[in-house]
């Protein structure tokens, strides 16, 4: 059977199959992914010449291509910029610590400035930590929004004009089917702009990788021999995200375009006229934007160290994690799972009372109202604000 | 174990609904036809005197929606011959339209035991192949999911041109917040955003004529315990076939229908009205 030849070139054999069934060879498909995304930088103008620009990089294969792309693209096409790594640290032991590790070889490799904030000095918690005393349901939360803060902080430290995320066309149809499984107008309508422009430091971001497809990351990592850390987050599997990965897959499966379709979907909506959205405002103790008094950020620091992790998680008023035992059930008692006795069960969960909880052995837990300010970390960066 | 009272009666509870309580079964069927009649009345888009056809699929939600349309026909025309000063004036005429090839003994049962006036037709193959030109059609990649999207669109054009030719001013749908959920997934899925109003909104306008899908807000669950409550055996539509494995699976409507469903299940986080709501919220960008 004959190889293929490639439908751009015609001349090498073609070996990477794309998502609208075309097939390329490793050169023209390489280099017809740094068309696209250059071709998306120059129609939504997303860069200036002369500006800095940060590049968010977690190590993971979107943010090592977009890396590369931007280099590449940077040279090729004299954009005029320049260009710096920002990384974050969430304090995930084996899963950020070796991610960092390919971070710091793309900064020498590249030759470009490094910094690197961690979740500890920012916020006094690692991510461990937290999943330790938060459990695992809502660590994604805690996670993500620390993280946006955590860059805005980078940012302003590194003294850039611009943040680069490699948010893919696959990160952003989830959030869109997410946020309208959950009804959020709010976000929806903010989600698949390609540039945010709301940020209380006056730094935008911008998603340059917005339209390419991850399987179309992955196969550019892999020819053009981008080194990235491929291990999935410890703290992952159950996120609600998952479930509409699975969807997402599973529907490309049946009609490839259909990423590209639902941002388009999602750009083509905008909210009436009448429907009530939060007003952004600042946080009262940090000064960050907000739609509340207090920000999120503020509100889940207040709980892990005031003993209440839920705090601003869920419907928990009080924030507290609810424990359970689980005791034997005598002969003859009923095990309160249905009407009749079921006398196959043996065992059955009871709640645990406050005063029955042992400590969770953080010492940053049950902190006094006035060792809360040593977390307004934003007051500590006077020059930041 | 101590047993749930219904709400409204001290009789044991035989349904619970979200956020509306616990009913037993007469005083869900109430609730039930109270509910269509206070979404009927607040969209205040039915006059006096209008023609609404209602278009019968033969569904379990078909024939809810049948029984509730009898109901209030009954009602109508008892206080008409009683003459009672009634003040409300939404007095409409509901006929029922059923397109088919071949109609069935239990769905002529349900429309003749129903009372209503119906109409049953049958398209023929030059009346399709005229409007198949002229629907609404998507042929970008002639796969399952747009076969099965351009089917429904045809559907749609052929009850609204014979609605239209009833006189009517209003077509109403029998859809449940479910099914409108799975269709506002898989339009969004399909790039069509701007359809998103028409496939889970309360009313929309269809060349001239008025969309109405009442049943949006009521579940599938209400729907079957309603169903099973008021009609009789031989109008209960047959059951659900078994679940289609997802590697079976060939268009995006199924897939989307199916994800739902499971996220349901499973209790994960996910509401079918949060989604129907949304086209309450949004508008397509000029």
């Amino acid at each position: 059977m004959p190889r293929k030849i490639c439908e751009n070139c015609n001349e090498r054999a073609a070996c990477v199959l794309r998502y609208d069934r075309s097939i390329l060879c490793r050169e023209c498909f390489c280099r017809v992914f740094e068309e696209e995304v250059h071709q998306t930088i120059t129609k939504y103008e997303l860069f200036k010449p002369g500006q800095k620009v940060a590049i968010g990089a977690s190590g993971g294969k979107d943010s090592a291509v977009l890396m590369q792309v931007m280099k590449i693209l940077n040279e090729r096409y004299n954009y005029g910029l320049t260009l710096y790594l920002l990384s974050i640290d969430e304090g995930i032991s084996g899963y950020r610590d070796h991610s960092l590790e390919e971070v710091k070889f793309h900064s020498n490799n590249y030759g470009l400035e490094l910094k690197i904030l961690s979740y500890k000095d920012l916020y006094n918690w690692s991510m461990d930590e937290i999943v330790a005393v938060a459990g695992r349901k809502s660590n994604c939360t805690f996670c993500g929004v620390f993280r946006r803060q955590a860059l805005d902080r980078g940012a302003w430290q590194l003294g850039v004009d611009i943040v680069a995320t490699g948010h893919n066309g696959d990160d952003v149809a989830e959030t869109v089917l997410m946020n309208m499984l959950r009804g959020d107008v709010g976000r929806l309508s903010r989600c698949t702009a390609i540039t945010t422009a709301d940020d209380p430091s006056g730094i935008p971001r911008v998603k340059p990788l917005k339209y390419q497809y991850e399987a179309e990351i992955v196969k550019y990592a892999r020819h053009s021999k981008v080194r990235y850390f491929s291990t999935e987050c410890t703290y992952a599997p159950g996120a609600h995200r998952g479930h509409i990965r699975e969807y997402l897959r599973a529907a490309t499966k049946i009609r490839p375009h259909v990423v590209l379709d639902i941002i388009k979907a999602g750009e083509s909506f905008e909210v009436k006229d009448g429907v009530k959205l939060p007003i952004k405002s600042r946080c009262t103790r940090c000064d960050y934007i907000s739609s509340q008094p207090v920000c999120k950020a503020c509100l889940l620091l207040e709980g892990l160290n005031t003993g209440r992790p839920l705090l601003g998680i869920g419907k928990t008023k009080e924030g507290r994690v609810k424990k359970y035992k689980t005791i034997k059930i005598e002969s003859g008692e009923k095990c309160g799972k249905t009407d009749d006795c079921c006398s196959k069960e043996k065992e059955k969960k009871c709640e645990i009372n406050d005063d029955e909880i042992e400590t969770c052995g953080n010492p940053a837990a049950g902190l006094q109202a006035k060792d809360l300010e040593k977390l307004s970390i934003a007051a500590e960066a006077s020059d930041l604000f | 174990m101590e047993v749930v009272k219904c709400w409204k009666c001290e009789l044991p509870s035989e349904i619970t609904i979200q956020a509306s309580g616990f009913f037993c079964s007469s005083c869900f069927v109430e609730y039930f036809r109270q509910k269509y009649r206070k979404i009927i009345g607040a969209s205040k888009l039915i006059r006096d005197r209008d023609l609404v056809v209602f278009a019968f699929d033969g569904s379990a939600s078909g024939c809810a929606m049948l029984n509730v349309i009898s109901t209030f026909q009954q009602h109508f025309a008892k206080a008409n011959s009683e003459n009672m000063n009634y003040k409300r004036k939404n007095r409409y005429i509901t006929k029922a339209l059923h397109m088919t090839d071949s109609c069935n003994e239990r769905v002529k049962t349900a429309l003749e035991s129903s009372g209503i006036e119906y109409v049953v037709f049958s398209p023929s193959e030059e009346m399709k192949e005229k409007y198949e030109k002229q629907c609404f059609k998507i042929e970008r990649f002639g796969d399952e999911t747009e076969n099965e999207f351009n089917k429904k669109s045809l559907q749609m054009e052929l009850l609204v041109d014979k609605a239209k030719e009833m006189n009517a001013q209003f077509l109403m749908l029998s859809s449940h917040v479910e099914s409108l959920a799975a269709k506002t997934l898989s339009v969004v899925s399909l790039g069509l955003g701007e359809e998103i109003q028409a496939t889970a909104g309360l009313c929309h306008t269809y060349n001239g004529l008025r969309i109405l899908k009442p049943f949006r807000e009521m579940t599938k669950k209400e729907i079957d315990f309603y169903v099973n409550a008021t009609c009789g055996e031989g109008i209960l539509p047959e059951e659900n076939k078994e679940e289609e494995d997802q590697s079976s699976i060939k268009s995006i409507q199924s897939l989307a229908a199916k994800f739902l469903s499971d996220l349901n299940s499973q209790g994960k986080d996910s509401n079918p009205s949060a989604i129907v709501r949304l086209s309450n919220k949004l508008k397509m960008k000029s």
